[in-house]
Parts: C-alpha cells; structure tokens; sequence
C-alpha cells in the first residue's frame, strides 16, 4: 500500500487553487485574462444575466413538470376502479343521479342535482365513488355514517 | 390550523436552516455584481475541457441545479464561490460519465491504436486512463513554469495537499505574495489551457 496521492487528487487541487485565485484577483486582471481568451469584459454582465434568466426558466419548467408526475402519481394511488369496475360505478353514478338508489340518499348531493355533468365532472364523481367503495370495503361502517 | 401545525410548516427544521431558502438564492443570484460574473465567466471557461458543455451552458446547468434545489448553498459559504465549485462539480461528473462511454486505447508512435496496459491490481480501465492523464498534466504545468522556481515549488506543496496557512506556511510567503505566484500559475496554465483541464 503507498500514501502516494492520486494525481487526479492533485490535479483537483492544483485547479481548485485557481479557481480561488480567480475569485480573489483584481477586476484589472480579470478584465485582462477574458480579453485573452477574445471575450468582450463588458459583454460579460448580460450575457451571465441572460443565461440565469433562461436556467430560471428551464428551472421553473422541470418544477412544474415534477408536479404533474406527482400529482400522477397521487391520482394513481389512490384506490382506483379498473376498467371493469368504471362501468358499475357508472351505473350506481346514474342510479344516484335519478334518484333510485335510497341507500345514497345522503350522498354525492352534488352528483344528484347535477343531470348535465361534464365529462371531466363525471370522471372525477366516478373516483370519488370508487374510493367510497373502497372505504366501505375496508370499513363496513362507513357506509351506514 | 391550530398553532402548533402553523409553527411547523412554517419554521425550517435545524438542517435546513445551515442553507439558503429558494429566495435567498434567488436574491443572492440576483445581486451578483458584474465583477463577481466576469469571475465565474472565467472559471466556467476553465472548466469546459472534456466535458461536452458549450461556453455558458456549464453556468446554466450550475444555476439550474441551484434554484432545483440539488444543490445547497450553506449559509456561511460565498455564493460566488458556491457557484463556482457547483460548476467544478457539475463539470467533473459529466467526464466521468464521458470516460465510461470512451474505449480504453490510445494511439501509439506508429498511428496505430493499441490497448492501455493495465495491471490487474491497479485501477478500473477508466480510472486509470484518467489517472494516468491528470499525471501528464500535473507533470506539464511544472514544465510550464520552467524558470520559475516560486511557483514550481508552490505547485509541489500544492500536489502534496497543501491548502490556505499551511500551504503559505510551508512556502514561507504572505496571502499578497502567494496571490502573485497563483497569477503567474493561472496565467501560464491559462496559455496552455484556456478551457482548463480534461480531469480533475
């Protein structure tokens, strides 16, 4: 075994050097080292400024692209009729909405007095039922609350 | 809401107040000065070499990590400085994932490609390729300061792990004299590396 440090350690550190050297030199000699790279110093400023602009855009829209998934995921959590159980729910749905159903007299007033739901109206009405069903799967109580 | 719900939402648990909150990141990019940004204009420049990133996109890539909060700024730390070794960070990964998709030969004094020798105790083929060319060029900037016995010597206590006192103890030099041997350093590597190196 050999104490000797990895080069890409020192190289590391050699750069690290640098870069506090950069961030410690005079505005003159700043100036002077862009120049020779042929970048204008008083371009600098607005086109950084432009560029965090833009990464606080990119940065707001990967936010909200998080959030979609997470409310995706939310949705998908939650107990969920499959394809088959959507029709009976649909069924009890309309059952409620005419006022057959006794049993859910008390329930879903909303969806009872609402005869020209929308299609998204009705989407989220057959969710909430569907997690009732599940809750009253879990709890036959609740449906006699 | 009672009042206890509403003071712990509210309140930042202990670890995150060592950090800047969203906002405070937000104003600190905000308030740069246009100095501190000619500043990490040139770090960014020297720290493009061997990843695929074009000029300016490394500092896109620093700040957007920054305000997605992957990376924390502590509260004590400059936020200058803080952007600068993101863009370090962000740089160096990105070789790395580079090196893995490189094959592990190198041209020899013939044209022809041929196997890095590798022993099989020694390091994964990637690593070694890295090693072996952070070597080259830590050998390559004490011959560019050939003459310059100073500033050899700083980057011989340098590679030994030498930092800040310590490093200035060991040379016998003062923070002005040191900021003058890393000039003449920047500058020579500069000439040689104007967009740093392809590892660190």
């Amino acid at each position: 075994m050999t104490n000797k440090r990895k080069s890409i350690d020192e190289l590391r550190d050699i750069g690290d050097a640098i870069d506090e050297s950069i961030l410690g030199a005079s505005n003159a000699e700043v100036n002077e080292e862009l120049a020779s790279l042929g970048i204008h110093p008083e371009r600098v400023a607005a086109e950084m400024d432009a560029i965090a602009e833009e990464a606080k855009r990119l940065a707001g829209r990967s936010r909200l692209a998080s959030a979609k998934d997470a409310v995706s995921a939310f949705r998908s959590d939650r107990p969920n009729a499959i394809a088959g159980d959507r029709t009976a729910l649909r069924s009890r749905l309309q059952g409620i909405q005419s006022g057959r159903q006794g049993g859910d007299s008390g329930l879903m007033m909303a969806a009872r007095k609402g005869k020209n739901m929308s299609a998204s109206d009705e989407e989220g009405a057959l969710d909430d039922l569907a997690q009732l069903e599940a809750l009253e799967s879990e709890d036959p109580e609740v449906s006699k609350e | 809401m009672d009042h206890a719900s509403a003071s712990a939402i509210g309140e930042l648990s202990e670890p995150e107040t060592r950090h800047l909150a969203p906002e405070e990141l937000l104003e600190q990019l905000d308030s740069l000065s246009p100095e501190d940004k000619r500043r990490l204009k040139l770090i960014e420049m020297r720290r493009l070499s061997g990843t695929d990133f074009q000029e300016g996109l490394l500092y896109q890539e620093a700040v957007c990590q920054v305000l997605l909060g992957e990376r924390r700024c502590p509260r004590e730390a400059s936020f200058v400085a803080f952007l600068a070794q993101s863009m370090r960070s962000i740089a160096s990964h990105r070789r790395k994932e580079l090196a893995r998709q490189v094959p592990i030969t190198k041209v020899d004094g013939s044209g022809n490609l041929v196997d890095l020798p590798i022993a099989a105790d020694q390091l994964n083929p990637e690593d070694a390729l890295i090693e072996q060319e952070a070597a080259d060029v830590v050998t390559e900037l004490y011959k560019l300061l050939e003459g310059d016995e100073e500033a050899q010597l700083t980057i011989v206590a340098i590679v030994l792990g030498k930092k800040g006192k310590e490093l200035r103890d060991e040379l016998a030099i003062d923070q002005a004299r040191f900021d003058y041997i890393m000039k003449r350093i920047r500058r020579a590597a500069g000439k040689k590396y104007p967009k740093g190196w392809p590892h660190d």
